[in-house]
């Protein structure tokens, strides 16, 4: 568990987008969805999870709604309103442009700019 | 926006909700995790116990989840709250006197500024009152009365606006004058108005019983009639409807029958309690300025727009008669300003002096916090200790500050109902007919208010415990604190002391100008001189000559009363000629030049007390046979021959040009008549009683006492009552009545003085707190001093001289703001009274001696005492 790597700051509203934008889920599936996705190396604290979820629902970004679980429980669910999807398409165009120039910066070598 | 505001609410309101579906969501959480850890192989227990673990501090997560919401603030707001009230009950002497300070201020700042509420603000009490104007006249430059004023119209002038004029939906006038109301065997004087048809409807005040005046009641031969005010009628008549249709009787016998009652609390500019019939014809003069227009402007009209119109009717009619114009203007106001007018600016002096008080209230409490902040350092430190942000200190401060301020604001809207239903007259408002009252506006001004004193009192001690260094409070290292408070302390108590010296001064200055007016260059003198009216009954009253008999009779026996010193008879205005001039010469007089006329007997101006300035006094011999004579009064001598002597000159007095007397003039006297409230004096002509045909039927008979302790004015009234057949009204002192005149101005005048009594009494309690608190912490400064050898009496004069320098400044600040203010307040305000040097004196030494005694008295407990003691304190 130690080898895993901490969320980096401003990430996890992005994986959390992400992961609801796949289907309606509920907290505890929104962990596990985003520990699926990331191939279970990033190492999210779970309780931080919620604040972000809230956050995210006041933004209307996320809409909430009370039904029940595999389990026969009441749970919250979380789905993406049109406003996150918009988000998430942003966001993530805006990940891969940075990335696209981080990659490039830290292979450049002197000379061939 | 509206929206995000309505989503705020709903999460304020449904937090605790919010919250337990939150450790809902979280148990849930945790429970499928352990679900899939058991899956996985784990123990129950441990399962649970992993998947605890590895959700983390449940708290935290919930604090920062409600900081998501952003509803957090209420919480902490509210515990602010708790800890400021928790902390009033540890010290309750230090919040009543902080919360009295402070309500006491506010309560007198809200009170003024609920007169300003009902005057300036609040819609005034008709029908869509902001189409209401005022249709004026504007005095000439250097006239008698007011120059550039609005001033009532004539008839004939208001007849040719309304048949002209396309600005107005309804147009109606009033014109005011007392009421002789005769009932069992009295006259009472009742204020009275009257008003032309359709006035109260053009006002939206229907009468709660019977009708309104209409167009009939005013033709030549009509029966009189008349309406009463709603409280009259309850407080006089009964409160019987079936009173409509009923008659009272007049002065002079006259029937008038009510035909209505009007509704309750329906007052315009005064508190008329009978309202007679008004015909504004198109005969008369157009100097006969009595008429006070008002009307109602087309929906879409402005007041320029009508104003021009007025303009450009009156420039026609005074193209037609010049010599009435002379200088005349006219004007169209607005309602407001109409009834406004007579009551003067006071309320905005009142409001500004207030102000002050409130801002010594607030130093005040600054002072008290800041000494307390001392006290407080370790407790901030501790609380600092244990987790507590710099800010949240801070807050903590300015929530205390708040609360301490609304608390105060509470008691000030509590005294400030109090002092509004108590005393309405107080403040010279009943003149503009408008009731006061703390309404929803107040209420806001006063929250308002409450909260930015208290915090803004709170905010100096905020500031100088965010700059506490905490370390060093844990240690008790805390001279270097102190040291810092103290230098702010001085600055507060200097500010407080000029404040109080400027409050003063402004209050001595106005106070002084508004009391001084009751007595000033009346003309007479008013102390014990007292009144009442005598008239005869029936056949008796209606021979002239009997009648003057029988009143003779009457002042002759009153006279002859052991203590009364003399009595005299007035008859005012018995019959008041049309034309009054000068023989000679063709001064041109403007209305209010021409003289009223006033017969009178030998003993008149000596009962009065009015100085014959030239000339002689009336004689038993200016009788029917003799010369006819006259006095004027140094107004009228003005007038008719401006720059000369009056002495020899003669008057002509009559009804017409064509029929008249002419009158020699053989005395000038001191100007000793006036109207309520008016600057100038009226002209007078006076004659000898037995020299006129005049006739009346009432007369005033003034007495002077030389000792009327025992009974005499008791006699005198007896004596009214067998020789005239009817009960005089009971003897009126002078000064009495001249009081109720000048009530507004006398109570201004001591609502001023009390405000500048109590912000001194303030200032000196918060300059004594805060002198008395700073040599007190140099307590053991003062133990060194005394243990090292310094003579004790040095020691005392050292510290004591420190709080006097501080004092000092203070006073040195105040005085020479003090007379700037003065200055100020001579340019602005009607002020004419010369600052009082004695009174800024005296507040100042005040001042000082307060400073003086508040550092004494600690450093001679410290040098008194045991040095070791001394030794050991803070």
């Amino acid at each position: 568990m130690t080898d895993r790597k901490s969320v980096l700051p401003g990430t996890l509203d992005l994986l959390i987008l992400r992961a609801v934008s796949l289907g309606r889920l509920h907290g505890y599936g929104v962990l596990l969805r985003v520990m699926q996705i990331t191939r279970n190396e990033l190492q999210i604290e779970q309780g931080a999870l919620y604040p972000a979820l809230y956050r995210l629902e006041r933004q209307g970004l996320l809409a909430a709604e009370w039904g029940t679980s595999d389990n026969n429980r009441r749970a919250k669910f979380y789905q993406l309103t049109p406003d996150g999807r918009r988000r998430l398409q942003e966001e993530s165009d805006m990940w891969r442009a940075m990335v696209r120039v981080m990659s490039a910066a830290l292979h450049a070598r002197p000379g061939e700019a | 926006m509206l929206g995000s505001v309505r989503r705020f609410i709903w999460r304020v309101v449904r937090r605790g909700r919010l919250d337990r579906e939150m450790s809902d969501e979280f148990a849930h959480h945790i429970e499928l995790r352990a679900d899939d850890l058991v899956r996985a192989g784990l123990a129950e227990d441990d399962a649970l116990r992993r998947a605890r673990l590895e959700f983390g501090n449940v708290t935290a997560a919930q604090e920062s989840a409600r900081e998501a919401w952003g509803t957090q603030w209420i919480d902490r707001l509210r515990q602010d709250c708790r800890y400021a009230l928790r902390t009033r009950r540890r010290n309750p002497g230090f919040a009543s006197i902080a919360i009295l300070s402070l309500g006491l201020g506010i309560g007198a700042v809200t009170a003024v500024f609920s007169v300003i509420n009902a005057l300036d603000f609040r819609p005034l009490p008709f029908k869509s009152a902001d189409q209401l104007v005022w249709l004026a006249e504007v005095t000439p430059l250097g006239h008698d009365i007011c120059s550039h004023c609005p001033f009532p119209t004539s008839g004939p002038t208001l007849h040719d606006w309304v048949a002209q004029s396309t600005s107005f939906s309804a147009v109606g006038a009033v014109s005011s004058g007392s009421f002789g109301w005769e009932h069992g065997d009295v006259t009472e004087s009742l204020t009275a108005e009257r008003a032309t048809p359709g006035f109260f409807a053009m006002l939206g005040a229907y009468p709660t019983f019977g009708r309104g005046f209409v167009a009939a009641d005013t033709v030549r031969g009509a029966l009189p009639v008349a309406v009463v005010s709603y409280e009259f009628w309850e407080a006089r008549l009964g409160g019987d409807p079936r009173f409509i249709g009923t008659q009272l009787t007049g002065r002079g016998g006259t029937r008038y029958t009510i035909v209505g009652v009007l509704p309750r609390g329906f007052r315009f500019r005064d508190d008329a309690a009978i309202w007679t019939p008004l015909q504004a014809t198109g005969t008369g003069s157009r100097n006969d300025r009595l008429l006070t227009a008002v009307a109602r402007l087309k929906p879409g009209r402005t007041l320029a727009q009508s104003n021009s119109e007025l303009e450009a009717i009156t420039r026609l009619i005074a193209g037609e008669s010049p010599s009435d114009f002379r200088g005349w203007t006219v004007q169209v106001g607005t309602l407001r300003s109409l009834l406004t007018a007579p009551v003067g600016k006071g309320r905005f002096v009142l409001f500004a002096i207030t102000v002050l008080v409130l801002i010594i209230a607030l130093l005040n409490v600054a002072g008290l916090l800041l000494g307390r902040a001392v006290g407080r350092e370790q407790e901030m430190a501790m609380r600092t200790a244990l987790g507590a942000g710099r800010s949240s200190l801070f807050r903590q401060m300015l929530v205390e500050g708040a609360c301490i301020g609304v608390t105060g604001g509470a008691l000030g809207v509590w005294l400030a109902v109090w002092a509004v239903r108590a005393a309405p007259h107080w403040i010279a408002l009943d003149a503009a007919g408008i009731a006061v009252s703390v309404d929803q506006r107040v209420l806001l001004f006063a929250l308002v208010i409450s909260l930015a004193v208290g915090t803004a009192a709170a905010l100096l001690p905020a500031l100088k415990i965010g700059s506490l260094d905490l370390n060093d409070a844990l240690r008790r290292h805390v001279q270097n604190f102190s040291q810092q408070v103290a230098r702010t302390s001085n600055v507060l108590i200097a500010l407080q002391v000029a404040v109080a010296l400027a409050v003063v001064t402004a209050a001595g200055i106005l106070s002084r100008d508004f009391l001084e007016w009751r007595y000033f260059d009346l003309g007479y003198r008013p102390d014990s001189l007292y009144f009442t009216f005598v008239s005869g009954t029936g056949e008796r009253a209606k021979d002239p000559a009997a009648w003057r008999l029988v009143a003779e009779g009457v002042r002759e026996r009153i006279a002859a009363i052991p203590g009364i010193g003399s009595a005299t008879l007035e008859y005012r205005n018995a019959s008041h000629p049309t034309v009054v001039h000068p023989a000679e010469g063709t001064a041109q007089l403007s209305a209010s030049q021409i003289p009223a006329v006033k017969g009178v007997d030998p003993t008149y101006f000596t009962t009065f007390g009015t100085p014959v300035l030239a000339g002689r006094n009336f004689g038993t011999t200016d009788g029917p046979g003799s010369a006819s004579v006259a006095i004027v009064n140094r107004a009228a001598a003005r007038a008719f021959w401006p720059g000369g002597s009056a002495l020899g000159k003669r008057i002509f007095v009559g009804d017409s040009i064509s029929n008249g007397e002419l009158l020699i003039v053989v005395g000038v006297v001191e100007d000793a008549e006036r109207g309520e409230l008016e600057e100038r004096h009226w002209p007078m002509v006076y004659r000898p009683m037995q020299q006129t045909k005049l006739y009346h039927a009432a007369a005033g008979l003034y007495v002077r006492c030389a000792d009327c302790g025992n009974g005499a004015l008791l006699a005198a009234e007896r004596a009214v009552r067998e020789s005239t057949g009817r009960s005089a009204t009971p003897f009126k002192s002078v000064i009495d009545a001249l009081d109720t005149q000048v009530v507004g101005r006398q109570s201004s005048a001591v609502i001023l003085d009390a405000f500048a009594v109590f912000g001194l009494l303030l200032a000196a309690m918060g300059v004594y707190g805060s002198v008395a608190y700073a040599a007190s912490r140099r307590v053991r400064e003062i133990g060194i001093r005394v243990a090292l050898g310094a003579p004790r009496r040095t020691v005392v004069q050292v510290v004591a001289r420190r709080g006097l320098i501080v004092a000092g400044i203070g006073v040195g600040i105040g005085i020479v703001s003090a007379l700037l203010l003065a200055r100020v307040m001579r340019l602005l305000v009607v002020a004419t009274s010369p600052m009082n040097g004695w009174i800024l004196a005296g507040a100042a030494l005040l001042m000082l001696c307060v400073a003086g005694v508040a550092a004494i008295l600690p450093a001679i407990r410290a040098t008194a005492g045991d040095v070791l003691i001394a030794l050991r304190a803070d």
